[in-house]
């Protein structure tokens, strides 16, 4: 009896932490990322090894910091290489990965692939940046840890 | 009957129950470094460092000034929060709370700011980030010490 209330309040104190969704913690992280310039267009290709947990989801965004130099942009597209999770979206609407079932992994490593084109031939020394985040794909606010990062396209 | 009485306590003073006013609320800068991107200097990659002390149920969150009245084209913001939880509604993270059965009252916490403006902001540019405990997740009711620290993007 003694030792069943401390081991109640053991548990109450701090022992029955959980974590929304599921028994893992959601992460990105850029594993790897290059980019082509090719006449008038710009494409980047972005590489996560990612984690989350059943109903949850993975969004990239790539943000291309021309300053106007070359016009104005005419097209972007993007794709997700989801692995074994699901496209959020498609086509033109498409912005990442969703692990809709406990049957699907909780890593995999996925990628972004953007292109853009300018009115304008573009020239080296394009810096890009880009954003990724784990959310909740119910509520759309973002669980765990993200990843932002920058280079230079040359 | 004494024996366990004691072990009790013991087991709740262990587990958080022997908080003090001076472990109150607290945010500190412990880094910050900043690079500005693209071609006129519309893009900036801020990371920070923050030595941040919480009870149950505040949050910590940080806020920047920059140098233009021009609202953000794009932003995000990416909380490390530790042993904590990240506090975010409809899209990017917005700081760190401290949620019951999260014992530490002290994490380190890391953030990653990306962001673009729509006109360029002459170089250099210093921007102020403010490092605020907060009475709860999304309120803006600042408590207990709140810190301030100018950061150079070249």
């Amino acid at each position: 009896m003694k030792w069943t209330v401390i081991a109640a309040v053991v548990t109450a104190c701090g022992g029955g932490a959980s974590i929304p969704g599921g028994d893992v913690d959601p992460m990105t992280r850029v594993v790897g990322s290059n980019c082509q310039l090719i006449n008038t267009t710009v494409t980047v290709d972005v590489a996560y090894e990612t984690t989350i947990a059943v109903g949850q989801g993975w969004e990239a965004q790539v943000l291309v910091l021309d300053g106007g130099s070359f016009g104005a942009q005419t097209s972007e597209s993007s794709f997700f290489n989801c692995g074994l999770w699901n496209e959020i979206g498609s086509g033109q609407s498409a912005k990442g990965c969703a692990r809709n079932t406990a049957d699907q992994p909780a890593t995999q490593n996925v990628s972004h692939m953007f292109s853009a084109s300018f009115e304008n031939q573009i020239t080296p020394s394009l810096d890009i940046m880009i954003f990724a985040s784990t959310v909740d794909l119910a509520g759309d606010f973002s669980v765990g840890n993200g990843a932002n990062d920058s280079f230079t396209c040359f | 009957m004494r024996a366990p009485v004691l072990v009790l306590l013991l087991v709740l003073a262990a587990c958080g129950g022997g908080a003090s006013i001076e472990d109150g609320p607290a945010a500190q800068v412990a880094s910050a470094a900043c690079n500005r991107l693209g071609p006129d200097g519309t893009g900036f990659m801020i990371e920070l460092e923050y030595a941040v002390t919480l009870d149950v149920g505040q949050a910590f969150t940080a806020d920047f000034d920059f140098p233009t009245n021009s609202p953000p084209l794009n932003r995000s913001d990416i909380y490390s929060c530790g042993s904590w939880s990240n506090t975010g509604i409809g899209g990017d993270s917005q700081g760190c709370q401290r949620d019951p059965g999260q014992a530490a009252a002290s994490q380190r916490i890391f953030h990653s700011l990306a962001i673009e403006f729509p006109d360029p902001l002459p170089s250099p540019v210093a921007v102020t980030v403010n490092a605020n405990p907060v009475v709860a997740p999304e309120s803006s009711t600042t408590i207990g010490l709140t810190d301030s620290e100018t950061v150079s993007c070249m």
